[in-house]
């Protein structure tokens, strides 16, 4: 029988109640955007909500230069999946 | 965009894409194979199709896709998704705003972050010569790349929760690693501040990592494997869990993903019209 090899998580999750807590409405919108385009999924920022300050900084970051830029959207999706095939990357 | 097309683009022959599209997947792939070899003709490539400012958005998105989607795999995220989905119900743990997701309820938009001053993050960067004030510069036309990204680097790199002195070792470890010591020069005051002289980083560019502390062995193991193949080892992770904490994993990660591609598309922007000889 074949196995299949499923990477083991090494960072855990933060726990919703931990970030509700926050009542921060930033990082709330970006829970709630993800649950919708599923980009980034949600479990990505449970991973980096271990770090409120790097995820706002991060997310920021990443969130603008995908939506809020001057290319087209079709573009920067076809280099998100191009590149991480390129470098070998699951994600 | 069909699977098949998919698959092609980024070739020579690939159908269905744009020529803006095929001039940011030729940008991308060197970037992934060749980035030793970028050199202006491949930013005129892009100049063709694409204005300046839209330049700077495919070559700062290029830069952070090479190393950004390796921290999150070096997590672990992978391991949270069944067949390539993240099914709610299977997880440890309920999801932040996990319960709002299934309601009707319209989804709050994500406010626009403050725009930092240029100037004041390129006086900064010149005053620690961290980052290279002519990355700053290079990004200075975009209308907000210069802010998030500065924000972003400022936050991970010269801020934080971890000790400088090990952001500073993996920024010179990288800078090393990518044969551009411009990114983080032996003048920086961030890193003579750290007590990070001409020693440390002859270590760091044989990888001899016997004269750190087991913490800064930790990380700089970590760096090294984003950096180098981007895959992190088990027994590398282990070590980074016996020495950090998750929150300061996470910064650990961010600081190597903000500088492993821009540090690159840096070096080679050295010498052209758009960014001086150090």
């Amino acid at each position: 029988m074949n196995t299949v090899d499923i990477p083991r998580p090494r960072l855990s999750l933060v726990p919703g109640e931990v970030v509700e807590s926050w009542n921060d409405p930033e990082i709330e919108a970006h829970f709630r955007t993800s649950y919708i385009e599923g980009t980034p999924p949600p479990t990505s920022l449970s991973l980096d909500a271990h770090n409120r300050d790097t995820q706002r900084a991060g997310r920021r970051f990443m969130w603008f230069i995908f939506h809020e830029g001057l290319v087209e959207h079709r573009l920067k999706e076809l280099l998100r999946i191009k590149i991480a095939s390129w470098r070998n990357c699951d994600y | 965009m069909t699977e098949k097309q998919l698959t092609k683009a980024g070739e020579a022959d690939a159908e269905g894409v744009t020529p803006r599209e095929q001039a940011a997947l030729r940008f991308g792939k060197r970037l992934c194979y060749e980035w030793p070899d970028l050199n202006q003709g491949n930013y005129e490539d892009l100049l063709r199709v694409f204005t300046q400012q839209e330049m700077i958005e495919v070559v700062t998105l290029c830069a952070w896709q090479f190393g950004g989607p390796n921290m999150l795999t070096s997590w672990g995220a992978e391991g949270y998704k069944r067949d390539g989905k993240v099914v709610l119900e299977a997880l440890p743990v309920r999801l932040a705003y996990a319960d709002a997701a299934k309601s009707e309820a319209p989804r709050p938009a994500i406010p626009h972050p403050p725009m930092l001053s240029i100037s004041d993050l390129i006086n900064r960067a010149i005053q620690r010569r961290s980052p290279p004030p002519g990355w700053l510069k290079f990004l200075s036309p975009h209308p907000f790349l210069p802010s998030t990204w500065g924000a972003l680097y400022e936050a991970v790199v010269e801020g934080g929760i971890v000790e400088n002195r090990i952001k500073q070792l993996q920024r010179v470890l990288l800078a090393e690693y990518v044969q551009c010591p411009g990114w983080a020069p032996e003048a920086s005051t961030s890193l003579t501040a750290a007590g990070i002289g001409s020693r440390e980083r002859a270590a760091l560019r044989s990888l001899d990592l016997t004269m750190f502390s087991r913490r800064e062995r930790a990380a700089l193991r970590y760096t090294e494997g984003l950096v180098g193949t981007g895959q992190v080892s088990d027994a590398a992770f282990d070590d980074l869990k016996a020495e950090f904490t998750e929150s300061e994993i996470v910064e650990l990660g961010y600081a190597v993903s903000v500088q492993n591609g821009a540090s690159r598309v840096f070096r080679s922007l050295l010498g052209t019209k758009w960014v001086e000889p150090r």
